[in-house]
């Protein structure tokens, strides 16, 4: 699988919440929404996510489906919680509980029906092994990982 | 100032911001994790960082190590061509031919003859990679 220079920056509390639920979830897989803005600085588009809404979906060790009704629940609590122009859903998060982050074809044919645009990145987590990456599509429409940085306050 | 955009989300169209803003940095935000550059990195990336200058510096000294082993195993070869002459007497003469195979740098001994011989005359042994112990 190729990488891609583009870059998705995000917080740290971000991370440890979805890990935090993938780990709840498990050994099912858990799924949610990733909740961000689409930036630009110097000629340099970029994905910020800020935050999380996570979604019941029917899981199994192996697989996870979101319910329709949830996706609904999902987006009045972000229009609820950011009531701006700035925010939307920038992508999804899924878990892999022991066996890996990659991007396997059922996860490839969901982002390309329903994140399909440059800005729409997918998290996938391994809650066994704490480990994470971004993927997106890239301009052929494969999969390709992306570059991240996770910041935190210097305050916290 | 900002551009705005029609996306396609799950199934609906509205448009969107694409905000002018510059990534987290320092001072105001310290990097805890970074694919695939880990810049100004702290926490996690630290201790995955540390086994490794610790694993290059093992494989060195595996190899240095190796290097050594194989020159002490090496044996002492007499090298020249040497010439004796003995006199009348019993001698015991062990001669061991010794050859070492360059690929892999393993010594082999091939032969090993040991020789009792009641030599009256002058006699002239010459050894080339052959070591020669003398016993009157």
């Amino acid at each position: 699988m190729g990488w891609h220079k583009y870059q998705v920056h995000t917080f740290h509390h971000v991370i440890r919440g979805i890990i935090y639920e993938c780990q709840r979830a498990m050994p099912n897989e858990a799924i949610g929404f990733l909740v961000g803005m689409y930036c630009n600085w110097n000629e340099e588009y970029f994905t910020m996510i800020d935050d999380y809404i996570p979604v019941k979906g029917s899981g199994s060790p192996y697989h996870v489906t979101m319910d329709a009704s949830t996706v609904g629940e999902a987006l009045k609590i972000l229009e609820k919680k950011y009531n701006d122009t700035k925010h939307f859903i920038t992508g999804w998060y899924h878990s892999h509980p022991g066996y890996g982050v990659f991007f396997s074809n059922v996860d490839l044919i969901s982002q390309l029906t329903f994140f399909n645009q440059p800005y729409h990145v997918a998290l996938v987590v391994d809650p066994k092994k704490s480990e994470y990456g971004f993927f997106k599509l890239s301009i052929n429409g494969k999969p390709v990982k992306v570059s991240y940085a996770v910041w935190r306050k210097v305050y916290e | 100032m900002s551009k705005t955009r029609k996306p396609h989300i799950i199934g609906e169209e509205y448009e969107i911001n694409i905000v002018q803003t510059p990534p987290p940095g320092p001072p105001e935000y310290e990097l805890v994790d970074a694919w695939p550059h880990s810049r100004q990195v702290s926490g996690k990336d630290q201790r995955t960082s540390t086994p490794m200058i610790m694993s290059c510096i093992a494989l060195i000294i595996a190899i240095v190590a190796i290097i050594i082993s194989l020159g002490l195993i090496k044996p002492p070869i007499i090298l020249s061509s040497s010439t004796s002459t003995v006199t009348t007497a019993y001698i015991t003469t062990t001669t061991t031919v010794i050859t070492t195979t360059t690929e892999t740098r393993s010594t082999t001994i091939l032969l090993t003859t040991t020789t009792t011989a009641y030599i009256t005359t002058t006699t002239t042994v010459t050894t080339t990679y052959i070591t020669t112990s003398t016993t009157t």
